[in-house]
């Protein structure tokens, strides 16, 4: 009797966990056809945003054999979608500057290459001239600032140990080696090596790195920013510069840029909120960027509805060659100052708006890196940082598929236990009596 | 009482300091063992003994970022501080107690352990001292050695010098000292490096650091010689043998142990990883997703503690009163996850959610360790609970360094989100416990007066049977395993079984002070 009660007791729960393992196996297929059916919705979505075609040109129309044309670079990327197409014209004579400008599909850039060596405005034009929108922003500037108490912050340090050094004073090289020209990716590096004529030293550089991409991904290295077809992303790099003798041991370094958007019917005075402004988000996500739960970017005001650009970055810079969490170092962003009057000056700005002031709005922005303790710019001595610069509303992490993932199945599964324990009690309530303790078992 | 401990199988009686013994030497006032002034005497040494393993344990987690920066060490390689804390521990949950019983008796063990716990600290000092990583790993696991097996002594010391309702008392207060230890870690540890800064800089700043953290050590030590001073002494005058912790482990019971001793073990498990290695990732987490200052941060990740120093003797109470274990168990498993969601999804205040932490952790240690007492039978608790804690510890060495690569790899949120995932098993685990438990006798659940019914009407049965068994001449199944046979004798002499053997203060011997 009592071997008949045993194995109706084990047969009775082999057929509980039996009935668990199925439902166990239900739930976890449910839920992979729903991720399957997310990400095919996903993947819809895609295709509905226009994937862009690269092309690029060096120095379009510089006459050969002229020897200016070996004295700087200057690179156009047309990025042609369906519709329309942005020009990201990337100018190394003088100050780094980009030009990116919103035209009809087809424009062309053309550049006459004797009024723009001798700096006579207007020089560069599209062809034909009327642009849908542009934005421009030139690294005019390197700062050097003594940090003698370790306060980080530029505008904290006395004024006297701040040094600025003209961007227009290095000489920018073309690095070969490490250039891509394809339908999908742009990408090509300038080196800088010496300042006003004097060498940085065998290891001493500043190295831009530009990426224009035609369609939605994210980078190849820390802090992996998400980009779209309308981004490019610029990498920069310090290693082992010395400026006009001006480094010592506690010495920061900081980038200064001078920002240029052409504001449709302007008249008088700049409102507030025709400025370009300083936005500060906070993150949940940081899977890509672990530790950093910040974006910074700078924000042009929105004309037309979509008419909008943007500098976006990751609130880190990394003091190795090669980029990791341990080496990470913060990125300050100060208060962006007016600049009135408007001086484009030796800029590839003034070359291309020319006289043409009277529709521009031109502000500053100044950013430098370092935490507290961090043994100043000469403990590596190197700084890289990597921001992105595009048109239209800046791209943003969104959460990823593991982590939905991982929550649907990781609380469905007790959910659903729940539900079939609360049924199967109740059955069970219902279909057997109340058991007498003495004489059942 | 002592002589029916001679009954109940091999395990070795345990000191009772009662009445009517024969003393030798000094027995008045504060000299007298039996002396409640005496007894709190031992009491206060007794507490002071966990201190120092609980104030060292966590001083990796208050250091992160110092850590990091002055090591160069990354998040994977910085966990393992803790992971290999865990791994001695894995083995020594069994022999923890057999050492204490039959190699070294109490008293040398406890010094025994002590003088690991500051030989680790020191390795690990020196490991700071000469930069060297690899030496700092050695000083934790040595320092694990001493650590856990040193609780298992602070319990036996208690078991042998209190009994009946003092000894929840003693045991609540020895869980809230540890607990204070490690909150009193993570507030004195960041002021401490920052003045010890303004001397040394770098690794030899760690290095100073810890070494005057083995100070705590040093101390706990000699509270441990104090104790064996004591304990001797009282050996002397009373005239007792000496105490044992009171079972042995026997593998062979393993086989017996029924589904849901499984089922706690993994709600155990899948429960602690995800408490544990949060806090000790938790500082840098708070610094960067909530902008704390370094000290600040170290303060929220001590909330979880100084909550359970105050909420565990006050949750034991409350589970003692009401029983329905399970059913605590769940409310914590789910205020876990909502404050892990907070943590991971939000930006309020992480104070909330570790105070809402604090509480859930303290509920369920309440309510999870008196359960194993429940469905395993006196005589293999011993195995059983050093089971549950070999397999936690096991969890937590792997789990702790699958969190550091995470960290490194994926970021916070994703760590959240596999400490979510972890509690989800647990609460899975919890549910099918609650399932397999309804559909036997319900035990785990019911409420104290249910119980008291339930074991009145079983005894009831039982003598229903021995009856039975006396009229008949044969027996009316044959026994099927040694476990039967036991539980047959046992319930047929109807014996009284010692005060510590009672099963409500039985648990609480080999309850984890975690």
């Amino acid at each position: 009797n009592n071997k008949r009660w045993l194995t109706g007791r084990l047969g009775y729960a082999v057929l509980e966990c039996l009935v668990m393992a199925r439902n166990m196996y239900l739930v976890t297929f449910i839920c992979v056809l729903g991720i399957y059916g997310l990400q095919l919705v996903e993947g819809t979505k895609d295709d509905k945003e226009l994937v862009r075609k690269l092309s690029v040109e060096e120095n379009p129309g510089c006459p050969v054999g002229e020897s200016f044309c070996s004295n700087g670079t200057l690179i156009h990327i047309r990025s042609d979608s369906e519709t329309d197409t942005i020009h990201f014209v990337w100018n190394f004579f003088g100050c780094p500057t980009l030009l990116l400008a919103r035209t009809q599909l087809g424009a062309n850039l053309s550049i006459d290459w004797t009024s723009f060596i001798s700096g006579t405005s207007g020089s560069a034009v599209f062809d034909p001239p009327e642009t849908l929108y542009t934005f421009g922003w030139s690294l005019t500037t390197i700062w050097t600032f003594l940090d003698e108490k370790d306060e980080v912050e530029m505008n904290k340090v006395n004024a006297s140990g701040v040094f600025g050094h003209d961007t227009k004073n290095f000489y920018w090289a073309k690095d070969d080696k490490d250039s891509v020209v394809s339908e999908d990716l742009v990408k090509f590096s300038m080196i800088a090596k010496d300042y006003d004529g004097q060498t940085f030293g065998e290891e001493g550089y500043i190295k831009i790195t530009v990426q224009v991409h035609s369609k939605e991904g994210y980078g190849t290295v820390l802090p992996y920013l998400r980009h779209n077809g309308n981004s490019s992303q610029v990498d920069i790099s310090l290693n082992k510069i010395d400026l006009n003798n001006t480094m010592t041991p506690k010495t920061r370094i900081g980038l200064g840029y001078l920002l240029v958007q052409q504001v449709p019917n302007l008249t008088g005075d700049i409102s507030v909120k025709d400025k370009i402004y300083v936005q500060k988000t906070k993150t949940l996500d940081d899977e890509n960027s672990p530790g950093v739960f910040e974006m910074h970017s700078l924000r042009t005001p929105v004309f037309n509805s979509y008419d909008q650009s943007y500098l976006e970055w990751k609130p880190v810079s990394y003091t190795g060659i090669i980029r990791d969490i341990a080496d990470s170092v913060d990125v300050h962003i100060y208060d962006l100052e007016d600049q009135s009057p408007i001086q484009l000056d030796d800029s590839f700005l003034w070359s291309f708006y020319g006289n043409n002031i009277s529709t521009l709005i031109a502000q500053r922005a100044n950013i430098s890196f370092g935490t507290q303790g961090d043994g100043f710019f000469n403990a590596t001595p190197h700084i890289s940082w990597s921001y992105l610069a595009g048109y239209g509303p800046p791209p943003s992490d969104t959460v990823s598929m593991l982590v939905i993932m991982t929550l649907a199945v990781g609380l469905g599964i007790p959910a659903i236990i729940i539900i079939i324990a609360i049924i199967y009690l109740f059955t069970k309530k219902l279909s057997t009596p109340k058991d007498d303790l003495l004489l059942g078992r | 009482m002592t002589e029916t401990d001679v009954l109940c199988g091999e395990s070795t009686s345990t000191r009772d300091y009662g009445e009517s013994v024969e003393t030798r030497g000094c027995t008045s006032g504060m000299c007298d063992p039996r002396s409640r002034f005496h007894r709190f005497i031992v009491l206060f040494f007794m507490c002071f003994v966990g201190f120092g393993s609980y104030f060292c344990y966590d001083n990796p987690g208050a250091l992160q970022d110092n850590f990091k920066s002055d090591m160069g060490i990354t998040t994977a390689q910085f966990v393992q501080l803790y992971s290999w804390y865990s791994w001695p521990n894995v083995f020594l949950c069994f022999v923890g107690g057999f050492l204490l019983d039959s190699v070294f008796g109490i008293r040398l063990g406890t010094v025994i352990f002590c003088v690991f716990l500051v030989i680790g600290q020191i390795i690990f000092a020196l490991g700071g001292f000469l930069d060297a990583f690899w030496l700092m790993i050695v000083g934790r696991f040595i320092f694990g050695v001493g650590g856990e097996s040193l609780s298992v002594a602070q319990n036996t010391y208690a078991v042998s010098w209190f009994k009946g309702k003092e000894l929840n008392m003693v045991f609540g207060l020895q869980m809230s000292f540890a607990r204070v230890g490690s909150t009193v870690n993570f507030n004195l540890l960041e002021p401490l490096y920052n003045w010890v800064h303004q001397y040394y800089q770098g690794y030899t700043c760690v290095g100073v650091v810890l070494l005057i953290a083995a100070i705590t050590c040093v101390s706990s030590l000699f509270c441990a010689i104090v104790l064996a001073v004591l304990d001797y002494r009282a050996e002397k005058i009373l005239n007792k043998q000496s105490s044992g912790s009171g079972e042995v482990v026997r593998f062979s019971d393993v086989k017996d142990f029924p589904l849901s001793f499984w089922l706690m073990s993994g709600t155990c498990l899948t429960y602690y990883v995800a408490i544990f290695p949060f806090i000790g990732l938790g500082k840098v987490f708070f610094e960067r997703k909530f902008d704390y200052a370094p000290a600040s941060a170290n303060a929220v990740n001590s909330i979880l503690y100084i909550i359970s120093a105050v909420a565990s003797p006050a949750f034991g109470l409350l589970v003692d009163k009401t029983g329905r274990n399970i059913f605590w168990v769940f409310l914590s498993i789910l205020a876990t996850l909502a404050s892990h969601g907070l943590l991971a999804f939000t930006f309020i205040n992480p104070y909330v959610a570790m105070c809402m932490m604090g509480l859930a952790y303290s509920m369920l240690a309440s309510a999870l360790w008196p359960m194993v007492a429940l469905v395993v039978p006196e005589y293999q608790l011993g195995t059983a609970y050093g089971l549950m804690q070999a397999v936690q510890n096991l969890g937590l060495a792997v789990i702790t360094m699958v969190a550091g690569i995470i960290v490194d790899q994926g970021g916070y949120l994703l760590l959240e989100v596999f400490f979510l995932a972890w509690l989800c098993l647990s609460l899975a685990c919890t549910i099918l416990l609650w399932l397999r438990d309804s559909s036997k006798n319900g035990i785990l659940n019911m409420s104290i007066e249910q119980r008291d019914r339930w074991d009145n009407a079983r005894m009831l049965q039982e003598s229903l049977e021995r009856d039975q068994l006396f009229a008949s001449a044969v027996p009316a199944t044959a026994p099927r395993s040694d476990f039967l046979i036991r539980n047959r004798y046992l319930s047929r002499i109807g014996a009284a079984l010692p005060l510590s053997y009672d099963p409500a203060v039985r648990g609480l011997v080999y309850r984890s002070l975690r």
